[in-house]
């Protein structure tokens, strides 16, 4: 099987435009969680969100590209980013053996609700209707791959709030089997009416802040951004001198079976999806410095993740922290920046505090980093997602 | 590297709700009928759905039922027992082009109409195209990898490959594939005001060049195993899933026939492999046609009889690369007569009725946005040691 590394990393989040703005918001404590300002919620009882601020993906797209859909935007600027921080260029490389892997739960969402309610306004539908073509899900990823010239797989995973996780588990799988020397992976959302009406309705949300593993925990709040991740094939890499110090070691996907919107209680799925990852990495529960964990402060997850991680991890889980109280549950792109998260704590050796986290739940045995950020030799990670449909995606992420 | 076999199929389709069926009156010659929203399978048979998971099925939309039936089929037809012994090595690898977008309307709708207090919660929870492949593993208790995957119209194909590919790296066991896509009076209408909704007359594939598609619907579903698992379970062997790329061609959009990413996925899903005895194309009579046809040429199928599934049963969407899968294992399994003019040549010449006996098949999947997925597969009983 040929090793897969993560030579370059993008992100566009609600602390602004690229990884460096991302990884200082992160280490800061701080959350860019805010009241909406991109569309009118007058009437939605709750109406925070992290979202990415005006300008922020102009440093890599031209003025045509900011025409485009925004999760178009977050997409392309990000996966700009990670080819620039890998020194890669696209136009050197085969491109039928150049992939992208790039979630979505959302994709053009916006576009779709303008086709709506133009469509519900008037007969003459035909006003809007170009608009429904950039409306499907694979079109991000169809769009991404244009820009760049991509002729190799071009796939859009799906698998809601884990989407972000195996758009890069799958990268991994396409190296080892050779479908691609070079993986653009990622997850990319653009926030809506749609889905924050959708959250809503479902009583997941918060009216004041997201607070992960916190007693006082109670409900999300949605963001929005992208991030992206160069993953390449050992032998491509080292044929071009690039640095192989992150290595994508190993993946795993699982499924509750149990419901559609709320996880299994007891973590069953979880703990499935993360041992699949560390036996695919080949890396016992002991050798995790670090895990970056879904944590979205939710009642209900957040006490399934405490269950799951104690499971895998038992006698004692390794610093755990969360990232949604700083940019909001991300949902298809969470996953990914998380990576990016992980990534920058291995190089790093630093484990950002988790926003929002201030007095933990005491039925929480879990050593959640808060405060401040932790510096500790960090060799092996773990990042687990889980989501709506009962799927649980999990990755492992080594240092070399 | 894991040999795959393909133990099982389930068909939902206008044309019938078995793959045998479905394979039986295409090669008869007979197409699905149109109406004015194009092609509908009608009403969904749940019946083999387990009797725990039926209660849930009236909370579920038209893509959860067409995926649910036909999974329930394909794994009656695998007799693969249920409760499933080990349910962690059994996956779901589901592919769909529209995915949740009607449900997705449906939700929108009722908020613009009524306001956001109206939002059905229970709506929303379909608003995730990955809800068909969580009703199933709720339905069958499968607990192993799952997976829902958006490439366009190749959708079900590419749910096929990553099946064949979870499979081949030992992630799973036993994996059920392929796809779905429902039908509606909203997307036609859509179709209409994008001036891509057509009509059966203009769908003759190589020769009409029309943009735009017929409508229509259905689900596919394969077992796929890894050989040893289906040799020790003593499970019905249909045919071997030999070959599997994708690509990605950015001028697809502008339908140049020097379509570079179409022809090495297609060449890719081939290697080492002789000519397939037929290929199962997604010409439909679009400007696609053209480059899908330069490219089987230069993959070596020039002279290739080719059957186009979507000229029988209409355009659906990520459900039509399984679809055609689906069809190909039956062509696989033993001697078929095609009726005249079911198979043309690449100029979209019909060719006279003839019986077919072939040991392998191509699928050929395209999507309008630039994905293409090749599929090779093969007759179970040949030894190879090329391939995949």
């Amino acid at each position: 099987m040929i090793r897969a590394f993560l030579t370059g990393s993008g992100a566009v989040s609600p602390f602004g435009g690229g990884v460096a703005a991302f990884w200082r918001g992160l280490l800061s404590g701080t959350s860019a969680i805010a009241p909406i300002r991109g569309f009118d919620t007058g009437s939605m009882p709750h109406a925070l969100a992290g979202e990415v601020p005006a300008g922020a993906v102009d440093p890599w797209l031209s003025a045509a590209e900011r025409r485009r859909p925004r999760v178009d935007q977050h997409a392309l600027a990000a996966a700009r980013e990670a080819l620039g921080a890998a020194r890669l260029d696209l136009a050197h490389c085969d491109a039928t053996r150049v992939a992208v892997v790039m979630a979505t739960t959302l994709g053009a969402m916006d576009l779709g609700e303008q086709y709506l309610r133009a469509a519900l306004a008037s007969p003459q539908r035909s006003a809007r209707a170009h608009r429904l073509l950039g409306w499907p899900y694979a079109e991000t990823a169809g769009a991404l791959a244009r820009a760049l010239g991509v002729r190799g797989p071009v796939v859009s995973p799906s698998i809601a709030c884990a989407s972000g996780t195996q758009a890069i588990g799958q990268a991994r799988e396409l190296i080892q089997l050779g479908h691609a020397d070079v993986v653009l992976a990622g997850g990319a959302e653009a926030l809506c009416e749609f889905v924050v009406a959708g959250f809503n309705c479902l009583r997941a949300t918060t009216a004041t802040a997201v607070r992960p593993f916190d007693a006082r925990r109670d409900g999300l709040a949605l963001g929005e951004g992208a991030a992206v991740v160069v993953v390449e094939a050992e032998t491509h890499a080292r044929r071009r001198g690039a640095d192989l110090v992150i290595e994508l070691a190993g993946a795993g996907l699982s499924s509750d079976a149990v419901h559609m919107t709320a996880p299994a209680r007891d973590g069953a799925g979880a703990v499935r999806a993360m041992r699949a990852a560390l036996c695919d990495a080949g890396s016992a529960p002991a050798a995790v410095d670090f895990v970056s964990a879904h944590g979205t402060g939710t009642v209900y997850n957040d006490a399934m993740e405490m269950a799951a991680l104690a499971a895998v991890f038992e006698p004692a889980a390794p610093p755990v922290n969360g990232i949604k109280g700083a940019i909001g549950h991300t949902l298809g792109a969470a996953g990914s920046f998380e990576a990016v998260l992980c990534a920058r704590a291995l190089q790093d050796g630093i484990v950002p505090p988790t926003a929002g986290c201030e007095e933990l739940d005491a039925a929480c045995r879990l050593d959640v980093v808060r405060g401040t950020p932790r510096v500790l030799p960090v060799r092996t990670v773990l990042s687990t997602s889980s989501a709506f449909a009962g799927n649980n995606a999990a990755l492992v992420l080594r240092r070399v | 590297m894991r040999e795959v076999v393909i133990t099982g199929s389930g068909v939902v389709s206008a044309l019938g709700h078995s793959a045998a069926e479905v394979a039986r009156r295409i090669a008869a010659g007979v197409r699905a009928a149109a109406g004015d929203d194009g092609v509908s399978v009608g009403e969904i048979a749940v019946d083999r759905v387990p009797d725990a998971a039926r209660a849930r099925i009236g909370r579920t939309d038209r893509l959860c039922k067409l995926f649910l039936a036909a999974t329930a089929q394909a794994i009656d037809a695998a007799r693969l027992p249920l409760p499933l012994a080990a349910p962690e090595r059994v996956g779901v690898s589901f592919g769909t082009g529209l995915g949740c977008l009607l449900s997705d309307a449906e939700f929108y709708e009722k908020i613009v109409a009524q306001g956001v207090a109206a939002a059905s919660p229970r709506v929303f929870a379909y608003t995730v195209s990955s809800a068909a492949a969580g009703e199933v593993s709720i339905a069958f208790g499968v607990h192993g990898p799952n997976v829902t995957s958006h490439v366009g119209l190749a959708a079900g194909a590419g749910a096929i490959g990553y099946a064949v590919d979870l499979i081949r790296l030992g992630k799973a066991d036993v994996m059920l594939a392929g796809g779905a896509d429902a039908n509606g009076a909203a997307l036609a209408a859509a179709l209409r005001d994008m001036r891509l909704f057509k009509t059966t007359a203009q769908a003759r594939p190589f020769v009409d060049a029309h943009p735009g598609v017929v409508p229509s619907e259905g689900a596919a579903v394969l077992v796929l195993e890894s050989a040893e698992h289906a040799l020790a379970r003593a499970a019905p062997v249909l045919a071997r899933a030999a070959g599997y790329a994708a690509g990605f061609e950015p001028t697809l959009t502008r339908a140049r026939r020097e379509a570079i990413g179409v022809r090495a996925a297609l060449q890719r899903s081939l290697v080492g492999a002789r000519t397939p005895g037929i290929v199962l194309a997604s010409a439909h009579g679009t400007p696609l046609d053209a480059v899908e046809a330069a490219a089987l040429r230069e993959a070596g199928c020039a002279d290739v009889p080719v059957i186009a599934t979507k000229a029988a049963l209409g355009e659906s969407f990520g459900a039509s690369g399984a679809l055609a899968a689906a069809v190909c294992v039956e062509l696989l399994r033993g001697d078929n007569e095609l009726a005249d003019a079911v198979a043309v040549d690449l100029n979209g010449s019909q060719l006279p009725g003839r019986a077919l006996r072939v040991e392998s098949a191509l699928v050929s999947a395209l999507c309008y946005g630039g994905s293409v997925v090749g599929l090779l597969l093969q007759e179970p009983a040949r030894r190879r040691t090329h391939g995949v």
